[in-house]
């Protein structure tokens, strides 16, 4: 079963830390002031890593949680760090960086051997490097830690607004201003959620929490939004066939406005080509019935013109456009709903990328 | 395009005939019955139906022989089947020619076609027939002419069965192929089936629905109801299983609620009375 580690569970984990063919002995926990570089500078532990006939000293840098900005940090520590220390020690007694965190990924772990740093984890991947002396780089064991996000999925559902929402405006002031302009565009959230999932964001370094609030990595947003991303759960759907598809679009409308009901046109066409037409008008509301109201129809399951699907999930009626009478799905929604869906309509999402990377929606 | 000058009319069914149809449906940015219609297989074996007008006439049939003659198209299985040697990427890939006939309607054509079956021609004419396909009842009806000349050439046009021919003849197919190991179970030909439903426009499903009232007594469209009534009777029926077979081969996913929508549709287009 997974579970999430407490700084000292890992701290316990790494007395009996293995990593074969090495053997690894803490020498000293918590390194006193006098150890310190002396320039702001620390690490964690001493460790005593061997092999053979060698042995080398390494400093290593506990990490609750690996997430890119945190490992990003500690690579610039542990340079700083070891840098200053080994500028002071003997030429014999150097000191090498490590980082300890329960999980490190493949990519982590790259990007730690780019830097020449190690990084052991408690799942049995890691890659410790001594320069000129030692290399081992291993991969591929699962992650035995939970280490998701501080809230539950910052990708899907109201939490993924805060995210979404960068695609509408990709700069803010600050965090009320992020929570101001998910509720202009329909959203419904609260402070303390939107701050959660920046600072998560932060951490993936998917935005940038400097003078201002920015988008940095917009690509990796959608992927992951994309990657996160689940059809709304849709609690009835009904397809019908109209006497006057015009007149029972205007009706609609009315009804949606003069009621105050949710609704949302699902209308790729708008946003990307689509090659193959389709007949039916797809609408997402929040009332079925109430949409319908007054309007003449037939309940089929053939060719119909409409096709009502009743949710009311978030994402659906977040960031709607108005296009004369009725509110589109917002273009985000669109392209992660053709990017689940056939081939063709993969294509179309493709074709989407470009304007919604740029923020020309 | 010679075969047109003499007005003979070319019926292009099988996987190249949907071939062309999905292409078709495209291009003219169709509603069909499902919104996702899967890419059609590719194919070089070509079915090629010979109406009433020419399987009963001497003279129109040995046009088509002269013709895929003069085209270099040997005799594979005499004389129904012709291939024309070709080579892909260094690969033998020979394009071949199936000629396929329905038994004529009415008496009086009958009495002007010699059959030995499988094989049916007219009376007199030589080195050439069509392989019989009783279950091709509906055939001519409601055929759809499709332009098939490239940009710059005269119009070339073929005609596809309809989409209820289409359906007829697939089912007799696949339960011809059920126990076949080597053609896959009839898996691709339930996946054609499941293609020819989604593709079906409103006024086709109409005109389904139509040719399903009248041909209804016939005793081939008694069988294809008997068929899909035995291979298409829910979601666990042999004949559903094989189309989720071939999609999952050819990495295709089909939505649960489309399944059941076929099964909806053979029950309705073809009722097990």
């Amino acid at each position: 079963m997974t579970r999430r580690l407490t700084e000292q569970q890992i701290r316990d984990l790494i007395q009996d830390l293995e990593f074969q063919p090495l053997k690894i002995t803490v020498e000293k926990q918590d390194l006193e002031a006098s150890e310190q570089a002396g320039n702001g500078a620390s690490g964690d532990l001493l460790l005593n890593i061997a092999w053979k006939n060698n042995a080398e000293k390494f400093i290593a840098e506990v990490l609750g949680q690996a997430t890119p900005k945190q490992i990003e940090t500690k690579i610039l520590r542990l340079e700083k760090f070891t840098g200053a220390i080994n500028s002071k020690s003997a030429a014999r007694k150097r000191f090498n960086p490590l980082v300890v965190a329960p999980y490190l990924s493949e990519k982590m772990l790259n990007r730690l051997a780019e830097a020449e740093i190690s990084g052991i984890d408690l799942s049995g991947n890691g890659v410790v490097i001594v320069p000129d002396k030692l290399f081992i780089y291993r991969t591929g064991e699962k992650n035995k830690f939970l280490s998701s996000a501080p809230i539950k999925n910052i990708f899907r559902g109201t939490s993924s607004l805060a995210g979404r929402v960068f695609f509408a405006k990709p700069e803010y002031e600050n965090v009320s201003e992020v929570l101001e302009e998910i509720t202009k565009r329909g959203g419904r959230t609260t402070f303390s959620t939107v701050s959660k999932v920046l600072k998560a964001l932060e951490e993936e370094l998917i935005i940038n929490k400097g003078e201002k609030i920015s988008l940095l990595d917009a690509k990796k947003l959608l992927d992951l939004l994309l990657k996160n991303y689940r059809r709304p759960d849709v609690r009835r759907n009904l397809s019908v066939k109209c006497a006057d598809y015009n007149l029972a679009l205007k009706q609609m409308s009315e009804n949606a406005d003069r009621k105050k009901i949710l609704s949302a046109w699902d209308y790729p066409g708008r946003y990307a080509a689509l090659v193959q037409g389709v007949a039916e008008s797809k609408f997402y509301t929040e009332s079925i019935d109430g949409l319908l109201d007054g309007v003449d129809f037939t309940e089929t399951s053939r060719f119909p013109d409409l096709t009502l699907l009743e949710t009311i999930d978030p994402t659906i009626y977040f960031d709607r456009r108005k296009d004369k009478e009725f509110y589109l799905l917002s273009p985000l929604q669109t392209f992660l709903q053709l990017a689940t869906e056939g081939k063709r309509e993969q294509e179309a999402a493709n074709s989407m990328i470009k304007k919604l990377l740029e923020g020309k929606f | 395009m010679e075969l047109q000058k003499d007005e003979i009319k070319l019926i292009l069914g099988g996987g190249y005939g949907l071939l062309l149809r999905t292409e078709h449906i495209r291009r003219i940015e169709a509603a069909t019955r499902f919104e996702q219609i899967p890419e059609a297989r590719s194919t070089n074996d070509l079915d090629l139906f010979l109406s009433a007008e020419i399987i009963t006439s001497a003279e129109k049939i040995e046009k088509i022989r002269d013709a895929l003659e003069r085209l270099k198209f040997v005799p594979v299985a005499p004389f129904f089947q012709f291939q024309l040697p070709g080579v892909y990427e260094g690969q033998d890939l020979p394009v071949k020619i199936d000629l396929l006939a329905a038994l004529p309607e009415t008496e009086a054509e009958r009495s002007l076609v010699k059959i030995n079956k499988p094989r049916i021609r007219p009376k007199k004419a030589r080195n050439i027939h069509g392989y019989l396909t009783e279950e091709a009842v509906t055939l001519e009806e409601n055929l759809q002419p499709i332009d098939i000349s490239e940009a710059d050439e005269p119009m070339l046009e073929v005609y596809l069965p309809h989409p209820f021919s289409y359906l007829v003849m697939k089912l007799f197919a696949l339960r011809d192929r059920l126990e076949d190991e080597e053609k896959d179970f009839g898996a691709y030909h339930a996946f054609d089936i499941n293609r020819v439903v989604g593709m079906m426009t409103e006024n086709e499903w109409n005109q389904a629905a139509q040719l399903s009232g009248r041909y209804r007594a016939a005793p081939k469209i008694k069988e294809a109801a008997g068929i899909a009534a035995a291979l298409f009777a829910s979601l666990e029926s042999v004949g559903v299983l094989r189309v989720r077979q071939h999609a999952r081969a050819v990495d295709v996913s089909i939505p649960p609620e489309n399944l059941v929508a076929l099964i909806e549709d053979l029950r309705e287009l073809l009722p097990d009375i």
